[in-house]
Formats: structure tokens, sequence, C-alpha cells
């Protein structure tokens, strides 16, 4: 039997920019190489996907990585919801602002 | 901007499938499901676990002296 | 361009297709049609107007009409029922709806396709009896086509790319059409659309909660039953907020009609009377919808965050039933027009 696969489809090329929290690839840079502006950047945001949970971990997180480690000033943002993605805005927002993400997912 | 994904177990297949979309390779700290609905004690766990991976990551990438 | 052909020599009956499928992870676990390429040629014949498709997630990857007809065929449809879902496959691709939000969720939300005006009779959609259910190949095979295809290109695999905690049986298809029996001009028609044209709208959605109501004698009295069905604190729309559907039985309608009410008197009406009593809600919750944005309107909760998020349509036979269709909240009831 020959059938048409039912899976296929074009692929595209923008499929790489990640829109989502989860999806923020380690490393990305975001158009700002690393150490370029970190002096004028807070050190670290953490970013929830907007379950009270994930929202909860990353604050414990920020907390101890500052009173532990020294590592700060830390933010703490989420998505609008967590019934959507988070506006690429938002990304660019938090890359102009954080040097390092710790993203959660949670429920 | 670098980044460090903490996800429960039960998210890990969708987060894995979507980095592989996307082509992208995450650093990933995976603790237990769920984090919600937990007690004070339940959830102390599941943070402590996930700060523990957090500070691994962040000493492999240098933001952390070993 | 890869081949999209896919050779299975060893697969020459429906027990050894039902199996092929099985070990790659395709269907729904119901039996599907083998999309051979004379099937898929046929389906594509009858369909005459292209739709522009963009990617779809979570997997990244555009359909080819090809796919779409292959999943037509897996389905059951027929060619005619082409154009149908290719405007069902655009609705849930406008940002909007929020495909991916709705696909990776682990709420229990499926596709719904409500259709509207002249496709419903050329096509035997069923908007009478038993509308909801099974028993109609039309209803059956264009909701179960689109979830196919969200599937298999989309990728959204249940356990893994879908996260639904339970699902729900309208995950198979969930499709039925408006009455023609409607006291009210059509949903589609409300909503700017021609008598003319044939519309499909769709929403992500729970399964359809019932609201028997067989004592009341009034359309008020009716509309007490429907906003304490609609008033439980359970629902998405209480906090993430959205879109919701009256779907009205015809003999609920009548009697609604028959004392004056209107679709836009009805909304406002239950806008004000289905209200969720704070003390229904635990306190863990109340700091929940507090982080979204929602608090309580004096001593209760609204069940969505305004009288017009509230759709209502017509459809069913005899009886004494209407259904309340709640939504996945981050999404809109979407339209398109179907094509051809």
């Amino acid at each position: 039997m020959r059938i048409v696969d039912p899976t296929s489809g074009a692929t595209s090329e923008d499929t790489t920019v990640a829109a989502a929290a989860g999806t923020t690839p380690a490393g990305a840079v975001s158009g700002l190489r690393r150490g370029s502006s970190a002096a004028l950047r807070a050190a670290l945001c953490g970013l929830s996907n907007s379950k009270p949970g994930a929202h909860d971990l990353l604050d414990a997180i920020g907390r101890r990585l500052a009173d532990e480690h020294g590592l700060g000033p830390n933010g703490l943002e989420a998505k609008p919801s967590a019934a959507v993605g988070a506006d690429p805005a938002l990304l660019d927002h938090l890359a102009a602002q954080y040097r390092l993400a710790v993203v959660a997912i949670g429920d | 901007m670098r980044s460090i994904l903490v996800v429960t177990s039960s998210f890990l297949p969708l987060v894995t499938a979507q980095a592989k979309a996307r082509r992208a390779d995450p650093r990933l700290v995976v603790v237990d499901h769920p984090i919600g609905g937990l007690s004070p004690a339940e959830f102390a766990g599941r943070s402590d676990a996930a700060y523990a991976g957090v500070v691994a990551e962040l000493r492999s990438m240098g933001e952390l002296a070993p | 361009m890869t081949s999209d052909v896919i050779d299975l020599p060893d697969v020459d009956d429906a027990w050894a297709w039902a199996a092929a499928c099985e070990e790659r992870g395709w269907g729904d676990g119901l039996p599907t049609v083998p999309p051979t390429e004379e099937r898929v040629a046929a389906m594509l014949a009858a369909t005459p107007t292209a739709v522009d498709l963009g990617p779809l997630p979570p997997r990244g990857v555009t359909p080819t009409p090809r796919s779409v007809a292959a999943n037509a065929v897996m389905a059951g449809c027929r060619p005619a029922d082409m154009p149908v879902l290719l405007a069902a496959l655009a609705a849930v691709q406008d940002e909007a709806y929020n495909l991916h939000g709705t696909l990776a969720t682990t709420h229990p939300c499926a596709p719904m396709v409500m259709v509207s005006g002249p496709a419903r009779a050329a096509l035997g959609f069923n908007a009478g009896g038993n509308c909801l259910g099974q028993g109609t190949r039309a209803n059956a095979v264009v909701g179960r086509a689109l979830s196919l295809v969200l599937l298999h290109v989309g990728g959204a695999t249940p356990g893994v790319l879908d996260r639904s905690t339970q699902g729900s049986p309208a995950k198979y298809t969930f499709c039925f059409a408006e009455s023609d029996e409607s006291p009210w001009p059509s949903s589609a028609v409300r909503r700017g659309f021609g008598a003319e044209q044939s519309v499909v709208s769709v929403m992500a959605a729970e399964p359809p909660h019932n609201v028997n109501d067989h004592g009341s004698t009034t359309g008020a009295e009716i509309l007490l039953t429907i906003a304490g069905t609609m008033a439980q604190p359970g629902s998405n729309n209480v906090y993430v907020r959205g879109p919701h559907l009256l779907l009205l039985g015809p003999e609920h309608a009548a009697t609604l009609h028959r004392d004056g009410w209107t679709p836009d008197s009805i909304r406002a009406h239950l806008w004000e009377h289905a209200r969720i009593p704070v003390d229904h809600v635990s306190d863990g919750n109340r700091r929940q919808f507090v982080e979204w944005g929602v608090e309580p309107d004096g001593d209760a909760y609204t069940v969505s965050d305004a009288p017009g998020n509230l759709h209502i349509a017509v459809a069913g036979g005899a009886g004494k039933h209407s259904a309340w269709i709640p939504s996945f909240g981050g999404t809109e009831l979407v339209s398109r027009v179907v094509p051809g």
C-alpha cells in the first residue's frame, strides 16, 4: 500500500525563535554579547509560566542565590497568563535588563 | 541572555519535544512533579532540589565559583 | 522537495493498516481510512480554493494541501467536506485562538467546530437531535479530521506535547451545526456574516455541560437554571476569563423568545445572575484568582470578564435540554467563511 504521509508538511525557518517560556534556548544572546553591558544589567531574572508553583519556586531560588552566593540583584517576572506564550517584547525586555534567566514550568 | 529551565518531570517530554522542534538545547533542571498543591514541607523539598540544580548549572556556566 | 509518499509493502488489509498506524503513533485510536494516493487525489480534486495556512504548533510544520487531504481521508471525510475542514483549520490558526496554548495545556479543551449557513444542509451537518453526539457523518468526520491534522502535522501527541490531565471525549471530534429552528438570526449572522454564507466558528472548548430544565414554564425560570449551571467555580473562564457558549435547545429557545427574550437580553441577564458565591471558592483558589487579577464583584465572582464573552446559538432536537460550553479561557471564538 502506498499512502500520503499524514504528518508531512513544510518546515518553517522561523521556528528557531523562542516565543514561549520554556523554549528559550540556553546560550541565546538576543543581540547582546555576554558582558557587553553586564554592569548596567541586573544579574538574574526568574521567568515563570504564571502557575503559582512556578512563581513560588523561582522566588525561593532567587532569594537563596542572593543570600548564599551574593548573586543579584534578581528579578521575578511572569508571562501575563499561563494560557498564552510569552510576548517576544517581554523576552527582549528581559534580555536587555538581565544577564541570566531561570525559566520555570511548574503545575 | 543565558538561561536555565526548571521543569517538573511530567512536563519534561513537552519541553524536550519543543526544544527539538525549535532546534534549541536548553540547560535543564528537572524536579519532581507537581509543585502546586503541596504542603510547605513537600514544597521545601522541591525548592531545595531546584535550587541545587540551578546552582550546579550556574557553576558549570562559570557564573558561580566551583 | 522530499516525497510525502510512504510505501507500506506489508500492509494489505484493515487490520495491518491499523497496526501500522499504531506503530507510528498515528490516529486517535479508532480505525482510520488509509490515505492512499488515489483517495488523497480525489479529496484534492474537490477542493476549489487554496487556503493560506501557516506553521502548526507545537511542531512548527506547515500543512500542505496533500497532508490535510490525507488526514481528511483518514478521518472518513468526503471530498465535499474539505472546504469546511480548511476553514476550520484556518480559524484555529488565528492568533486569537491561541492554538499552541490550547494544544499543550493540561486543560481538557478540544477544538470545537460550529457550522452555520448553507453548508449545514448541503453537507448534512446535524443541528437537530443528538447533534453533539454520534450518528452523523459530517459532524463526526470534520471534527475528527481537524483533530487529526493537529495531531499529525501539529505534533500534538497525547502525553508528549498534548499535556491534558484527563483529556475529554470531545478530543475525538467536536462538531455540530446551528439549527434553522432558531427564533433569532444565527450566531454567525449576528456576528456580521451574511445568511447566504457558510461559516465555521471554532473555540477551544470543554465538552458541553448539560442544562436540564423540564419544569420551568417561562423564559425567566429557564434562565435561572442556566445561570445556576454556569455559576460553578471550577471552570477556566472564572479566572482566565475568555469566551463561553450557551447552546440553547430549540424548545428552551422558543420559550425564551415567546417571553420576549433576545440573545442580547439573555446575555445581559446571565451576566448579572450567573454569579459564583465567594464562599464556594477556596481560600487558595481566591489567592490564585487574585494573581490573575480577578476579584469578586461584591460577594460573588462573575463567570467571565464581560457579557459579550457569552456567545449564544441554538441547536438540538425535541426536549428540554440546553448546554453550556465553557472554554480554555485563553482563546476566542473565531469564525471563517467556508471557501469555494
